[in-house]
């Protein structure tokens, strides 16, 4: 009896050795053969998968701290319908939290599918109300979504964020690497004493921009009131500090509400201010006699014989009264923005003392100021194809070469910094998720004229102005400006009777702290700049120097 | 050399006594094995649940994030100047005219300091001077290639090579 239950013990004894040999064999041979690579990678896909961490987007503020673009949720509510066990009570509570009608929720609820969505976006509250409602089933994510909390003011500064999480135009299209931030793809496991905190994605840096949002809406509603008045189909405005280079303002109009980006117009998105080019028209002739006194070619007290009329090229130049003005000074020719003299000035620097100096103001190539979409202008000279004698004589009064708004408040932004070419630009700090601050300096591109010449020339453009009691005076202080009205180019010609009524301006003169251009496209009140955009400019430069708080140059001066 | 049979049964224990030490010992395995399982459970679920406790304070900090973002976008929709503006002329003010602003000097106060500084002129002048002739051109370009000659010459067969002219300088060709 003993003997047999040995033999059978050794027996059972033997099969379970040999049964755990092979488990011990299939466990050694998963682990080390030679399809280890294989079952490694099987199981990693079954406990650990990728997680993308998009981070928050960065904040764009204003020169005071004023926030412009912020991140704000939104939420995506849905359901699960298999989960939902009390149908008729959610719908009845899910329909007062959002509004939908109970019939719908509850044939929503019958849907054979495993998620159902109900509402994308869904605004904030109203994700919250839901949110508390603590619904089984009833599945609430949030969604950020970029937030700009003054609507359409400064639009075309800030640009916008699209659905792919990208920055379009503006500053959200120039900075969209520095905004975006770093994202993260990190591998998390499903065993818990695995679980690690998300790594490898850093948040987006802020901006402080150099735009006053209070000078911001005074451009932007000055402008909107010019468009009523003058009868403009748009416009723009652009304030800047001359010195510096800093944007204080860009308004055009029409605009869009970055907010409502998807319902909004696409071609308003374009930043007419850098994007698109005009013909200035006489408001040229700043430059062209910034670049005649520079080269001595004439002085402030010189004088020419106005006949009404000069052949250049070919072609035939008149004043835009068609009238002969008879021997009048370089101011006069300033004052009555008279086209022959100004043809004469160029005639007499000849094209390439002309055209370097026009260069020499930044025309022809882009200002680089850090917005998306700038242009270059186009600025045609000897030896291009398409150049013709003529263009000497009618650019000089600012026909035949176009410039974008922001070309040409910096080019005659020179004339207020004596003489110095500043780059325009748009950002002041940028302030990194460290905690680490990086300021932008002004930037020199070069000196246009010397400052002589500017001082002599901004004297000339201010008593011009008061010469012929301009619309553009400001009371109790001393401005400098030119008004322009330029035809608007057609193929074989120029509109016969629309045009682009402009003014540029800086003050005071003794301490220039501000330039503005104001620029409105077709007015139907009247088509000249002296009676369309000078009054408008006046009447924000009124408020401007509140704003900035400039004392008139009586009380200022008098304080030195 | 075998040791007395006498010694050899004082040392023999009884088999009650061998049965007992390897139930001892097998116990004593049994113990040990389940301390450490004991112990590695306790670790494991202690590490389990800091694990799940960070992934919901994660997660909670990335909702408080949001719904912070959130109050402050709310808050600057509050604050933004077309509703502040709106706001005021509702309650019967009005933008403030040059002629409705009084200045007051302080005698002795800094002056209000401008935004920034011009900052000193670092780019050439930028309008072209061209000064340069074909002759000049030439001449530096002549002067350029004899440097390189010589540098060559001095790198491959030492110091005594050929006489040198002192070449003229690209600035003087252009003065010239």
């Amino acid at each position: 009896m003993d003997e047999s239950l040995h033999r059978r013990l050794s027996v059972v004894g033997v099969i379970l050795l040999t049964l755990a040999g092979l488990i011990v064999y299939r466990l050694v041979s998963l682990q080390f053969g030679v399809n280890t690579a294989y079952f490694a990678a099987t199981a990693l896909t079954e406990y650990r998968y990728q997680v993308t961490t998009r981070p928050p987007r960065g904040e764009i503020y204003d020169r005071h701290g004023v926030l412009l673009a912020t991140n704000a949720i939104e939420y995506e509510i849905g359901l699960s319908p298999v989960l939902i066990y009390d149908r008729e009570g959610t719908a009845q509570k899910l329909s007062e939290a959002t509004g939908l009608p109970v019939e719908e929720l509850l044939a929503d609820m019958s849907q054979p599918a495993p998620y159902v969505l109900l509402v994308r976006p869904a605004p904030a509250a109203m994700g919250q109300r839901v949110l508390t409602l603590n619904l089984d089933g009833v599945v609430v994510s949030p969604l950020t979504r970029r937030f700009y909390p003054h609507g359409s003011l400064a639009a075309h500064v800030l640009g916008f964020v699209a659905l792919d999480d990208r920055g379009y135009y503006g500053v959200e299209g120039y900075y969209d690497d520095v905004l975006g931030g770093q994202i993260g793809v990190t591998d998390q496991s499903r065993i818990p004493f695995e679980a690690s905190p998300g790594e490898g994605w850093r948040p987006g840096s802020d901006l402080y921009l150099t735009i006053d949002s209070e000078i911001q809406y005074l451009a932007e509603s000055t402008l909107a009131a010019a468009l009523q008045s003058t009868g403009a189909e748009s416009g723009t405005i652009i304030i800047m500090q001359p010195r510096t280079g800093e944007i204080l303002a860009l308004a055009n109009l029409p605009t869009f509400d970055p907010n409502r980006f998807a319902s909004e117009d696409g071609t308003l998105f374009e930043n007419p201010a850098i994007s698109h080019q005009y013909e200035p028209g006489s408001v040229l002739k700043v430059l062209t006699m910034a670049i005649a006194l520079e080269q001595g070619v004439v002085e402030p007290t010189s004088t020419y014989n106005d006949t009404g009329m000069i052949e250049v090229g070919g072609v035939e130049i008149y004043n835009w009264d068609r009238a002969a003005h008879g021997v009048v000074d370089m101011t006069e020719l300033l004052a009555k923005s008279l086209n022959v003299g100004a043809a004469t000035l160029s005639l007499k620097l000849g094209p390439t003392r002309f055209y370097a100096g026009l260069e020499a103001f930044g025309l022809g190539r882009p200002t680089g100021v850090d917005l998306a979409g700038e242009i270059g202008g186009t600025l045609r000279k000897p030896g291009n194809a398409d150049w013709f004698e003529s263009d000497l004589g009618t650019n000089a009064f600012g026909q035949g070469l176009a410039v974008t708004p922001l070309q040409l408040v910096t080019a005659v932004a020179a004339v207020a910094n004596d003489g110095l070419l500043v780059q325009p630009h748009i950002l002041t700090q940028r302030v990194d998720p460290d905690g680490g601050q990086v300021a932008f300096e002004p930037t020199v591109i070069g000196r246009a004229i010397s400052p002589q010449t500017a001082h002599t020339l901004a004297a000339m453009l201010a008593d011009a102005l008061e010469r012929e009691a301009s619309n553009a005076l400001v009371p109790g202080y001393r401005i400098a400006g030119k008004t322009g009205t330029a035809e608007i180019p057609l193929p074989g010609g120029y509109d016969p009777e629309k045009t682009i009524a402009s003014f540029v301006g800086f003050g005071p003169l003794d301490d220039p702290q501000f330039i503005v251009l104001v620029k409105l496209d077709k007015p139907t009140s009247s088509r000249w700049g002296s009676q369309t955009a000078a009054p408008v400019f006046s009447q924000l430069v009124q408020r401007l120097v509140v704003l900035m708080e400039i004392p008139p140059d009586a009380v200022r001066l008098a304080s030195r | 050399m075998s040791s007395p049979r006498w010694l050899r049964s004082t040392f023999r224990q009884a088999p009650w006594r061998t049965q007992t030490q390897a139930t001892s010992l097998v116990l004593a395995v049994v113990i040990m094995v389940v301390v450490i399982g004991a112990l590695y459970l306790a670790q494991a679920s202690r590490t389990a649940t800091v694990g799940r406790r960070l992934q919901a304070l994660e997660a909670q900090r990335r909702t408080l994030e949001q719904q912070n973002a959130q109050l402050r976008a709310e808050i600057a929709a509050l604050r933004s100047v077309p509703r502040l503006t709106a706001e005021a002329e509702r309650l019967g003010y009005h933008a403030a005219r040059p002629d409705e602003v009084e200045y007051l000097f302080i005698k002795g106060a800094p002056p209000q300091p401008l935004p920034t500084p011009t900052p000193p002129l670092t780019v050439e002048q930028v309008v072209p001077r061209y000064r340069e002739t074909l002759p000049s051109w030439l001449a530096e370009r002549w002067a350029v290639f004899r440097t390189q000659f010589a540098d060559f010459w001095e790198h491959t067969f030492g110091s005594g090579g050929p006489p040198q002219e002192t070449p003229r300088t690209p600035e003087g060709a252009h003065d010239g």
